[in-house]
C-alpha cells in the first residue's frame, strides 16, 4: 500500500529552483534530477520545494526561511508502506516523515464552544444587516420553548424587548411570563436576537409539564396546539401591531417510540392530517414564519434519545412543508456532527433540511458560564432571528412565508455543492444575501 | 375499568366557533368526555376542522363513517439541545 509522505532533501539547485518558482507565484512543480528511488518512492512533480531553515529546532535560523539561503527543502511524495525502511537511514540526509490525512474537526456533545455571538453575527452580516435598518424592530419573535428569562438577556447586555401580555401561561401557579428558569427556552430567545436585537419576544412555555413533579424540560404535542392556537387568536386580532411574527420551534422527537407505531393511522411522524400539522399549515397561511430545528440524531455523534438512529429522523413538523427547517453548523461552516441529515420521513417533505445555521458558539451561557449555545436548537433560534431581521422591512403580504422560505434557501451559499443535500440543505444561511435580492 | 385516558380527535364542524356540545354532538359522545381545558382548536378553518381531546372510552364504540378522525398521538416533545451524548 502506497502512503503520501513529506521528504526531506539538503539543498540542491533543482530544489532551489523549484522553491523560487513557487515563491514567485509561478506555475510551480518539482523537477529533480536523480531524485531517489529508494522504497519505492515517487515524488509528487505538482508539489514545489519549501525551503527548512533547519535540520532541527536548535538549528532553525530564520535568516535562512527563504529559497536562496534555506539548508533544507521538503517535498511530497507516496512510498510503499512496507518499504519505508528502505528509504531512511540514508547517508546523502534524505528524511521521510509522515504526512497524515487532516480532517475538519465536528462538534458533537461535550465539545467546548466554537468561537462566539461576535463571530456569528459577523458571519450573518449583521452589522450590513443593521445599516439597511434590518433589525427586528417591530417584528414579534414567539419562542415555542421551555420559557424566557428576561433578566438573564438584559443582563448580558441585551434590550430584549418583550410582550408579557401576548404571551403564554400553560401552567396555573407556573412561572410568569419572561421569568422562566433560565435554560433552553432562554438560550433561544438570545440566539433569534442576534440577527434581530430589536426583535420583540413572546414567551411559549410548551416544554413544561402539567405533570405533577414533571421535567421542566418535558412536554407534549397538544401544548403546542394550544399554544398555536393561542398564537394564531392574537395574530387575527385587530390589536395585533407587529409587521411580523416569526415563530421558533426548537424540539421535536427523537426517536419513532415516542409516536404511535408506523401504520398507524393517528400517527404524528409522517401524517400531514395530523392535528398538528394541519394547524401549522394554518399558522402559515395566516402569515407567520415558522422555523423548526432539524433534529440532533445526525451522524457521527447523535444524541443518545436517538437510539442510535440517524436515518429518517426529521419528522412531524419538523419535515413539514410550511416550515423553514434548520440543520446546524460550527463558525468554520463544518456540519455539527449531531445535526440531524436528511431526506425528511417518507410522506412529509423529502428535501428536508431546508438551510444550514450557526451553532455550539459561546453565547447565552444558559447553561452555564463556558457553556455553548448548541444543538439545532440554537441554530433554528439564530435563523429565525435572520428572517425577524428581514421582516423588518419586508411584511408577510408583500412576501409571504413560503416566498420568503424560497428566498432563503436559494441565497444560501450551496455548501458543499450548489443545489440540495441531506446535510447542509440549501447551504448556509446568508441574511444579506436574502436582502439584497429584495432590494432591501 | 373504563379507559379514562384522553385522546386527541378532529371534529368536521360546520360554522364558526363551535363549543364542547357542538363538539360532542358531532363526535357522538357526552359533552363530559370532553377535555375542557382544551377545549374546541380549530385547526384547518378552510375544512372546519377543530382538535379536541376526548376520554378514551367515550370513543372505544364510535363508527367508522362519522365527521371525525382518530385518535391521534400526542407524543411527548423535547428540546433540541443541548445535545447529549
Amino acid at each position: 500500500m502506497r502512503v503520501s509522505v513529506l521528504v526531506t532533501f539538503p539543498q540542491a539547485d533543482g530544489l532551489r529552483a523549484s522553491a523560487i518558482e513557487a515563491f514567485a507565484a509561478g506555475a510551480g512543480g518539482l523537477v529533480l534530477e536523480g531524485a531517489p528511488d529508494k522504497g519505492g518512492l515517487i515524488l509528487d512533480e505538482r508539489f514545489p520545494a519549501l525551503p527548512i531553515p533547519g535540520a532541527t529546532l536548535a538549528a532553525i535560523d530564520l535568516a535562512a526561511a527563504n529559497p536562496a539561503s534555506a539548508p533544507l527543502f521538503v517535498t511530497r511524495g507516496t512510498i510503499d508502506v512496507d518499504r519505508i525502511g528502505e528509504a531512511e537511514g540514508r547517508e546523502d540526509g534524505v528524511g521521510i516523515f509522515a504526512d497524515p490525512e487532516i480532517g475538519a474537526f465536528t462538534v458533537c456533545a461535550g465539545s467546548p464552544p466554537l468561537g462566539t455571538t461576535v463571530d456569528v453575527a459577523r458571519h450573518l452580516d449583521v452589522a450590513a444587516l443593521r445599516a439597511k435598518g434590518l433589525d427586528g424592530k417591530g417584528v414579534a419573535v414567539a419562542v415555542m420553548d421551555s420559557g424566557i428569562n428576561i433578566a438573564h438577556l438584559r443582563n448580558r447586555g441585551l434590550k430584549a424587548k418583550f410582550r408579557s401580555s401576548l404571551s403564554w401561561s400553560p401552567l396555573r401557579g407556573g412561572a410568569a411570563p419572561g421569568h422562566h428558569a433560565i435554560g433552553h427556552g432562554t438560550m433561544c430567545a438570545y440566539d433569534a436576537l442576534i440577527a434581530a436585537p430589536n426583535a420583540t419576544l413572546l414567551d411559549f412555555p410548551i416544554l413544561t409539564s402539567t405533570r405533577q413533579g414533571g421535567n421542566v424540560m418535558d412536554g407534549l404535542l397538544s401544548n403546542a396546539i394550544l399554544a398555536y392556537s393561542y398564537l394564531l387568536t392574537r395574530l387575527s386580532a385587530p390589536s395585533w401591531k407587529f409587521k411580523g411574527l416569526v415563530v421558533n420551534n426548537s424540539w421535536g422527537l427523537y426517536h419513532s417510540s415516542w409516536d404511535f407505531p408506523a401504520g398507524h393511522p393517528g400517527r404524528y411522524a409522517n401524517n400531514p392530517n395530523h392535528p398538528f400539522n394541519l394547524i401549522v399549515g394554518t399558522l402559515s397561511r395566516a402569515g407567520a414564519d415558522l422555523l423548526f430545528s432539524a433534529g440532533n440524531c445526525g451522524s457521527p455523534c447523535p444524541d443518545r434519545r436517538c437510539q442510535g438512529v440517524t436515518a429518517n429522523t426529521i419528522v412531524g413538523a419538523n419535515a413539514h412543508p410550511d416550515v423553514m427547517t434548520i440543520a446546524g453548523c460550527d463558525i468554520h461552516d463544518v456540519r455539527a456532527g449531531y445535526s440531524s441529515q436528511g431526506p425528511g420521513i417518507a410522506g412529509m417533505v423529502h428535501d428536508k433540511p431546508d438551510v444550514t445555521a450557526y451553532t455550539h458558539f459561546l453565547g447565552s451561557e444558559a447553561f452555564g458560564t463556558g457553556s455553548p449555545d448548541s444543538g439545532t436548537s440554537a441554530a433554528s433560534a439564530v435563523a429565525a432571528g435572520c428572517v425577524a431581521a428581514m421582516r423588518t422591512r419586508l411584511n408577510s403580504f408583500a412576501e409571504p412565508p413560503p416566498g420568503l422560505m424560497s428566498a432563503f434557501k436559494a441565497k444560501a451559499n450551496g455548501v458543499p455543492v450548489p443545489g440540495w443535500n441531506a446535510d447542509y440543505g440549501c447551504g448556509i444561511i446568508r441574511p444579506l444575501a436574502v436582502a439584497a435580492h429584495y432590494g432591501l | 375499568m373504563a379507559d379514562s385516558r384522553m385522546v386527541t380527535m378532529t371534529v368536521a364542524i360546520p360554522g364558526t366557533k363551535p363549543g364542547i356540545a357542538q363538539a360532542a354532538k358531532a363526535l357522538g359522545v357526552k359533552a363530559g368526555a370532553i377535555d375542557r381545558s382544551f377545549g374546541v382548536i380549530a385547526v384547518d378553518p378552510r375544512r372546519n376542522l377543530y382538535a379536541v381531546q376526548v376520554r378514551a372510552s367515550a370513543i372505544a364504540s364510535l363508527p367508522s363513517d362519522g365527521p371525525f378522525q382518530g385518535p391521534f398521538s400526542n407524543p411527548k416533545i423535547a428540546p433540541f439541545g443541548p445535545p447529549v451524548d
